[in-house]
């Protein structure tokens, strides 16, 4: 029963003695959010767009997707010759990236910005990058030969793009550290 | 002191009196832009958790994200918060709960929907026994991804902060009821059609 | 009409300074409500800071870069007052409104009679003023457990049964260890015992450890602070008593342990600290507001500041106890430990050490 007691002090002994270690080194592994931001693998799945010049409207995309995020548009563009392109919803879209995998021309241009929120749902359905407007018939549209020809090819911007970008280490001493990649 | 010639005070039904004041100082500039600061720096989520993206949620919280750092404290009652967030698939029962939560708050309070199945169902699009949360309340984020990444909520925590400056009304004041499911492409073509 | 105006007249701007203004300056600027009001906002600020750097992290940060969030409180006060006040259908309205304001005032009604300086002597009657500050602090938690049921919730009033029986466990102790310091200074009067212990040179920590230790842990009790958080208990019942409270009466009731802890540790500096030790005022400095009031008030408030810092940190250190593992400590090793403390005061005054 000492025994037990003389361990219980130690405890609050021990808790208090590692709260004020801390408190009097902090060893902060904080990621200052909307002044930095990470720089991640190069493989990261984040948000995509697809190169109208190089796609080849074979809807394998819209086949293989699993939460049928991608569907296929019929699209005129300014030649009167008819396409097909994929339309993304990212309120549906897993990320799993089996479109990018499967996609025969490598159409689609994949990048690593992943925090993208939206005010409406009218903003997160696009087609190619840009927002759906319904009607989505795009022939309709009078701004359409514009848009069209400006959508394609673009990654989705960056939210956090004028942030500094570092990049996670592990140290062992001191936990997570962050680097800025232009350092040593 | 003042009022009738009989020395009898008139100041009228003291509840429309102070209800009257107190709109009017809300509609003043100063004042406004005072209560949007206080909003915009005390945006309590609510501990709700329907679902996996709740992982994510407390990562933001934890250490290494830190989203208290803007005033984003996390709190057990619902009575005492002004957000919601929420965390994946609604199921059925889940949803009864969300609503529940919901009206609970009180008044200025915002919603986040976190994650593609509280968008727009997710993996779960044809599931019999989930509901998008947008059918459920009346939104003012949507944070794509599966799950997204603290950082991301973070980002949609900044957006509603902006969103708050300036002046933008929650959605809970704009949609009185909740908002309607969005026509998907075959409905839209059958409207346009007819 | 020219009578008044003539009393008006006779009453000089010396006794304006002699008799008026210390009992104004007590009540609104120190330890009264301004200062109160200050400490609170610090107090939250550094409660939520201490334990985010404990646990590596910033916490509040981004609503004042440059000073590290310090008006966050500000920012939640803000919210908080012009949020919708909800009356639950089921509640008792009237209890439900008057329980947060009868539970502010009696939270605040100690500070009234905790002398922080030895000019408070003629300020109120001090003589019986350990006498009069226990019960004024025992008796709130009667108004939360009125504002527990009158909300119509049950965790509420689970939250407001566990305050009533915590309560109950540590009264016994809370007494014996005053009832202690008071056998050994001798008098009920708090401002005999700082100059027992300014005469003797030894504060009361010294003197009586054992009454020292239990009047801490009786004070992180009733103050609701961690490990004993039990009644607030968030993962176990909502908010406990608070639960259903919204707008600025939830941050009455929210603010009150804060302001208890200020109490307690003005008292506990007080009784244990040597009151306002380094400055020792002389007879003729005791009796003008500044030597007698304000210097000694600073002093006694800096310590009082430290013992409140060392509580809001115990949050980012402990856990929370089990309502029945509190109320064996209570019952058990704290009473046990309050009839040490009083028998070593009488050991201690018999044998004429002290």
């Amino acid at each position: 029963m000492t025994g037990r007691k003389n361990n219980r002090i130690k405890g609050h002994v021990d808790a208090l003695a590692t709260g004020f270690k801390y408190l009097a080194e902090p060893n902060r592994m904080t990621l200052n959010y909307p002044d930095e931001s990470m720089n991640l693998k190069d493989n990261y799945r984040g948000f995509f767009a697809v190169k109208d010049k190089t796609c080849i409207g074979c809807s394998l995309c819209e086949i293989v997707c699993p939460p049928k995020a991608i569907s296929m548009l019929d699209l005129t563009d300014a030649g009167g010759k008819k396409k097909k392109r994929p339309m993304i919803d990212w309120g549906l879209c897993i990320f799993c990236y089996f479109c990018v995998d499967i996609c025969p021309t490598d159409a689609f241009q994949t990048s690593q910005v992943h925090d993208k929120a939206f005010y409406s749902e009218t903003e997160y359905q696009t087609v190619h990058g840009e927002p759906m407007q319904y009607p989505y018939d795009y022939s309709k549209r009078p701004d359409y030969k514009e848009i069209y020809e400006s959508f394609h090819d673009v990654a989705p911007d960056d939210p956090s793009a004028g942030s500094k970008k570092v990049v996670p280490k592990f140290d062992k001493k001191r936990g997570i550290k962050y680097e800025h990649p232009g350092q040593p | 002191m003042g009022g009738g010639a009989d020395g009898v005070a008139y100041f009228g039904n003291l509840e429309t009196v102070s209800k009257k004041a107190v709109s009017f100082l809300k509609k003043q500039g100063y004042v406004k832009s005072m209560i949007n600061w206080g909003d915009k720096f005390s945006l309590w989520p609510v501990h709700l958790m329907t679902s996996c993206c709740g992982t994510e949620f407390a990562a933001a919280s934890g250490p290494r994200f830190d989203l208290e750092r803007l005033g984003f404290l996390p709190f057990g009652g619902p009575r005492q918060t002004n957000l919601i967030v929420i965390e994946g698939t609604t199921t059925l029962k889940m949803a009864r709960s969300v609503r529940i939560v919901w009206e609970q708050m009180p008044a200025p309070k915002w919603v986040i929907a976190m994650g593609a199945c509280a968008m727009d169902g997710g993996i779960f699009y044809d599931s019999y026994n989930t509901v998008p949360a947008k059918d459920i309340v009346p939104i003012d984020i949507f944070l794509a991804g599966c799950p997204p990444r603290p950082e991301a909520l973070a980002r949609a925590v900044v957006m509603l902060q902006e969103s708050i400056v300036k002046n933008r009304p929650p959605a809970a004041d704009i949609q009185v009821t909740a908002a309607p499911a969005t026509p998907g492409p075959k409905d839209v073509v059958e409207a346009v059609s007819k | 009409m020219i009578q008044i105006l003539s009393l008006l007249m006779s009453v000089s701007l010396v006794s304006f300074i002699e008799y008026i203004l210390p009992p104004i300056l007590y009540i609104i600027v120190f330890p009264g409500l301004i200062v109160v009001l200050l400490m609170l906002f610090f107090m939250i600020w550094l409660e939520r800071k201490v334990a985010a750097k404990t646990q590596l992290r910033f916490g509040p940060l981004y609503v004042s870069k440059r000073f590290g969030g310090v008006i966050q409180t500000v920012a939640d006060l803000i919210r908080f007052s012009f949020q919708e006040f909800i009356i639950p259908a089921g509640a008792d309205v009237f209890a439900y409104i008057q329980a947060p304001g009868l539970l502010m005032a009696f939270g605040l009604l100690p500070l009234i009679f905790i002398p922080v300086g030895p000019y408070y002597a003629n300020i109120f009657p001090a003589n019986y003023s350990l006498l009069i500050v226990v019960p004024l602090i025992i008796i709130t938690p009667i108004y939360v457990i009125l504002l527990g049921w009158a909300s119509d919730n049950k965790f509420s009033f689970v939250g407001s049964m566990r305050e009533a029986f915590l309560v109950i466990s540590y009264e016994i102790p809370l007494i014996l260890s005053i009832l202690s310091m008071i056998l050994l200074y001798g008098s009920v009067n708090a401002i005999n015992g700082v100059s027992f212990q300014i005469g003797r040179g030894i504060p009361g920590i010294v003197l009586n450890p054992i009454a020292a230790f239990l009047f801490l842990v009786v004070m992180i009790r009733t103050t609701g602070r961690f490990p004993f958080e039990i009644s607030e208990a968030e993962s176990e019942v909502v908010m406990g008593p608070y639960t259903e409270y919204s707008a600025l009466f939830f941050g009455i009731g929210m603010s009150l342990p804060y302001i208890e802890l200020y109490s307690f540790s003005l008292l506990f500096s007080v009784l244990f600290l040597g009151g306002w030790w380094p400055i020792v005022p002389s007879a003729a400095a005791a009796s003008g507001v500044v030597g007698g009031l304000l210097l000694p008030g600073l002093v006694v408030f800096i310590k009082a500041l430290i013992v409140m810092a060392f509580l809001v940190f115990l949050r980012a250190v402990y856990p929370r106890y089990r309502i029945d593992q509190a109320i064996t400590v209570g019952w058990d090793q704290a009473v046990y430990l309050g009839f040490a403390a009083v028998a070593l005061s009488m050991a201690l005054v018999w044998s004429g050490l002290v």
